[in-house]
């Protein structure tokens, strides 16, 4: 009675090893997120047609020294879409002179003259991407059509580029 | 002859866990938010085909089982930063491979329990929320999350 109970003891403690062992189990997983470097863009130069005159068109190309020019700095590498509010004329008091035929460029120096990708401003997404170094540089040209009895003026307007990461 | 009977009783007691050890939990996939922006926040959820945590677990046909899921409250950044995340009730589910398995959907601060009545794998989803701050320190952020499973 005595060599039964030892027996009897030794395989229940085994059974209870082996259950313990075998019926928990776990496995992980990683729960990741990327926060991207804030945007920050400014306008850096107006987009400056100069002096324009009546019936004659003018037209600035993104690569001119008059060109509108944002800067913009954020996450390196990073995809953002461009997005333009862009006016229909130029305003001097009551009158309108038409602005249209936007073209743009973008590129990763402040140099527009070489590696600059152009695009077309507009409300509809354009895809660009900051450089390695998280810079960005959009420049912007148009054509402004002065009628044949425009008033003379100084005529002003804005436009207006928001950048998102996607 | 009453000695000779008990060394069988032992055997099946002995037996039972190898049963046991036929039941596992994988993971598969980790729950990426992917790249958040500055004060916005960014839900994934557990339905979500590419982002939401996806564990696996394999168990005999008939197997009852225990899930306890361990959840972060925060993810850990860059120079000691820390980027809350919620996951509440709704975020879980779990889903048996088989025809004719719905979607059980669980809180994955409880646990829950599950049958394989008509399959050998199940498959465990988890999304969340999170919401970097306006000032939050860019970087990448992780933690884990843990699928603990008991076999009853």
């Amino acid at each position: 009675m005595h060599r039964w109970a030892k027996v009897s003891t030794a395989v229940v403690a085994a059974c209870v090893v082996a259950a313990s062992n075998a019926s928990a189990q776990s496995a992980n997983i990683n729960v990741t997120a990327n926060v991207l470097q804030a945007i920050s863009v400014t306008g850096f130069r107006a987009l400056d047609f100069g002096n324009v005159f009546p019936g004659v068109n003018k037209t600035i190309a993104p690569s001119a020294a008059t060109s509108g020019r944002f800067d913009a700095t954020g996450q390196a590498a990073a995809n953002v879409n461009m997005t333009f509010t862009l006016p229909v004329n130029l305003v001097s008091g009551g009158n309108n002179l038409p602005i249209g035929t936007w073209t743009g460029c973008w590129d990763t120096d402040n140099n527009p003259a070489a590696g600059c990708t152009n695009f077309t401003p507009s409300a509809a997404a354009s895809a660009t991407t900051f450089s390695a170094g998280g810079a960005l540089f959009v420049f912007i040209g148009g054509t402004v059509s002065p009628a044949a009895n425009q008033a003379a003026g100084a005529y002003t307007a804005t436009a207006t580029l928001t950048l998102a990461y996607f | 002859m009453h000695r000779a009977t008990i060394p069988a009783t032992l055997l099946s007691l002995i037996a039972a866990p190898a049963a046991v050890a036929q039941v596992s939990v994988t993971g598969i996939r980790d729950l990426a938010f992917g790249f958040l922006t500055l004060g916005i926040s960014s839900t994934v959820l557990p339905s979500d085909p590419v982002k939401s945590a996806q564990w696996r677990i394999t168990a005999p046909v008939g197997q009852r089982i225990q899930i306890r899921l361990t959840v972060p409250n925060q993810l850990l950044g860059p120079s000691g930063a820390t980027l809350p995340v919620s996951i509440n009730n709704g975020d879980a589910f779990v889903q048996g491979t088989w025809t004719g398995s719905v979607p059980n959907s669980f809180n994955p601060g409880s646990n829950v329990n599950f049958n394989f009545t008509g399959g050998t794998q199940a498959i465990i989803r988890l999304g969340g929320q999170i919401t970097p701050a306006a000032n939050q320190r860019p970087g990448t952020y992780t933690n884990t999350a843990v699928c603990t499973i008991t076999v009853f």
